[in-house]
C-alpha cells in the first residue's frame, strides 16, 4: 500500500456556507469524517456525497446521530466530499493527495514501515515487533485525525472580534452615509 | 436561512439578484439621514441575530428578525439585510457570494407587506397592539421569507431540493414561535422606554405620501 505514506501528505482545503462545516480525513482505505454547525451542533442524519477530481458521483452515505460517516475507496486520488442538509445548507471539503517522489531516508524508512517491508538486521524471533509497528502506525493516524479535527474546529470558531469587526463596519457605514446625505442636503 | 452557493440554479440567482437590486435602489431612496441611526440598530440586531441558532431536531436554524426590520424599515429594510449578507458571508462564511442577492430577497422582500401592514400607524396605537402587530409580524416574517426560499429550491436544477422544500417551511415554525415573541417584546420595549423609535414609522410614512 504504496499510496499510505502519501495519504499522510493529503490536504484538505474546505469551503463551507452559512455555519455547516465539513470535515473529512483520508485514512489508508476509507475517508472518515464529520459534519456539524456552527454551534457544534452535529449535522445528524444528512445526505453526503463523495465525488471524484472529474465532479463523477462515486458514494452516497448518511450522517450518523454524532454527524460522522465514513467512505470505503479503492485507491488514493483527489476526492471532493459534499454535504447537502435538509434545511439548504451546504458545505464541501476537497482531499488533495499529494505525491512526493523524492523522500528522505527517515521517510523512506516510514513508507516501508507501513507497507510492511522494513527489513531488521536482527529480525526478532517471534512478530511482536511487526504488529507492534502496525498498531504504532494506526494509534499515529487516529491521534492525527484528532489534532486535524480540533484544527478544524479552531478555524472555524466564530470569534468575538469578528463579530465587534462586523458590529464596528455596520455603525462606521452609518456615519459615513449619514455624512454624505447630511452634506448632499446642505 | 442564509442559501448557499452551488445549489440554485443561474437564471433564479440573476432574477433574484436584479430584483434584490431593484429594492436597494427604492431603499436608498428613501433613507433620510434621521432614519440611519435606527437603520444602524436593527443592522446590528439583524446581524447579531444570524449568531443566535436553535437546535431543530437533526439541524440548526437561526433567528432572522426580518419582521422587526420590515415593520420598522419597510424598503429600507433591503440595503440594511444587503450590508449585513456581506459582513456575514465575509466574516462568517454565512450563505454565499453568488446568493447575495437571493438571501437579501428572502429576507428583505417580506418586510416591506410588514410595513405597509402592520408598521405605519405604530405610533398611535396602545401597547397591547403594538405587541399583538410585533408578534404577527414576527411569524409573518419567517414565514414568507421560509415561501420565498422553498420557490427558490423548488425552482432550481436540484432534483434534491425539489423533493425537500416543502421541509424548509416545517424547520422554520420554532423559529416563528421564537421570533414573534422577541419581536412583540422588542417592539413593546421600544414603545415603553423610547416611543420615538416607533415614531420613524410617520417619517418613512410620510416619504411614501
Amino acid at each position: 500500500m504504496k499510496y499510505s505514506f502519501i495519504l499522510l501528505m493529503a490536504i484538505t482545503t474546505n469551503v463551507s456556507a452559512h455555519g455547516l462545516h465539513l470535515f473529512a480525513n483520508l485514512q489508508q482505505n476509507h475517508i472518515d469524517g464529520r459534519a456539524y454547525y456552527v454551534d457544534q451542533t452535529p449535522a445528524s442524519y444528512e445526505q453526503v456525497f463523495l465525488y471524484d477530481s472529474n465532479d463523477k458521483l462515486l458514494q452516497k452515505a448518511l450522517t450518523s446521530q454524532e454527524g460522522t460517516f465514513r467512505f470505503k475507496i479503492d485507491k488514493a486520488q483527489n476526492f471532493k466530499v459534499v454535504i447537502q442538509s435538509d434545511d439548504g445548507h451546504r458545505a464541501e471539503t476537497q482531499i488533495t493527495v499529494i505525491e512526493k517522489p523524492n523522500l528522505s531516508p527517515l521517510e523512506q524508512q516510514l513508507q516501508q514501515a507501513i507497507e510492511g517491508k522494513l527489513q531488521h538486521e536482527n529480525p526478532p524471533q517471534n512478530c511482536k515487533t511487526e504488529a507492534l509497528e502496525k498498531n504504532l502506525i494506526s494509534i499515529l493516524q487516529q491521534e492525527m485525525q484528532i489534532l486535524k479535527e480540533q484544527l478544524h474546529h479552531y478555524e472555524n470558531k466564530i470569534r468575538g472580534h469578528d463579530v465587534l469587526g462586523g458590529l464596528g463596519y455596520i455603525f462606521g457605514l452609518a456615519g459615513f452615509f449619514m455624512y454624505i446625505l447630511t452634506k448632499r442636503k446642505t | 436561512m442564509h442559501i448557499a452557493d452551488g445549489i440554485i440554479s443561474t437564471p433564479i440567482l440573476i432574477g433574484s439578484s436584479l430584483l434584490a437590486l431593484g429594492g436597494v435602489s427604492v431603499g436608498l431612496k428613501r433613507l433620510e439621514p434621521s432614519k440611519i441611526p435606527l437603520a444602524a440598530m436593527l443592522a446590528a440586531i439583524f446581524f447579531l441575530s444570524g449568531l443566535i441558532h436553535l437546535p431543530i431536531g437533526f439541524g440548526s436554524v437561526h433567528l432572522v428578525m426580518n419582521g422587526l426590520c420590515g415593520i420598522l424599515l419597510g424598503w429600507v429594510a433591503f440595503p440594511v439585510m444587503l450590508v449585513v449578507l456581506i459582513l456575514q458571508v465575509v466574516l462568517f462564511g454565512f450563505g454565499g457570494i453568488t446568493t447575495l442577492g437571493l438571501n437579501t430577497l428572502v429576507m428583505a422582500l417580506p418586510a416591506v407587506p410588514l410595513f405597509y401592514l402592520f408598521g405605519r400607524d405604530l405610533p398611535q396605537l396602545d401597547q397591547k397592539t403594538i405587541f399583538q402587530r410585533g408578534c404577527l409580524a414576527g411569524v409573518l416574517g419567517i414565514f414568507l421569507g421560509s415561501l420565498l426560499m422553498s420557490t427558490a429550491f423548488y425552482f432550481s436544477d436540484q432534483k434534491n431540493f425539489q423533493e425537500i422544500s416543502g421541509l424548509i417551511l416545517l424547520f422554520h415554525i420554532p423559529v416563528m414561535l421564537v421570533e414573534s415573541i422577541v419581536t412583540g417584546s422588542i417592539l413593546t420595549f421600544l414603545y415603553q422606554v423610547e416611543p420615538r423609535w416607533l415614531q420613524m414609522n410617520s417619517v418613512l410614512s410620510q416619504a411614501d405620501n
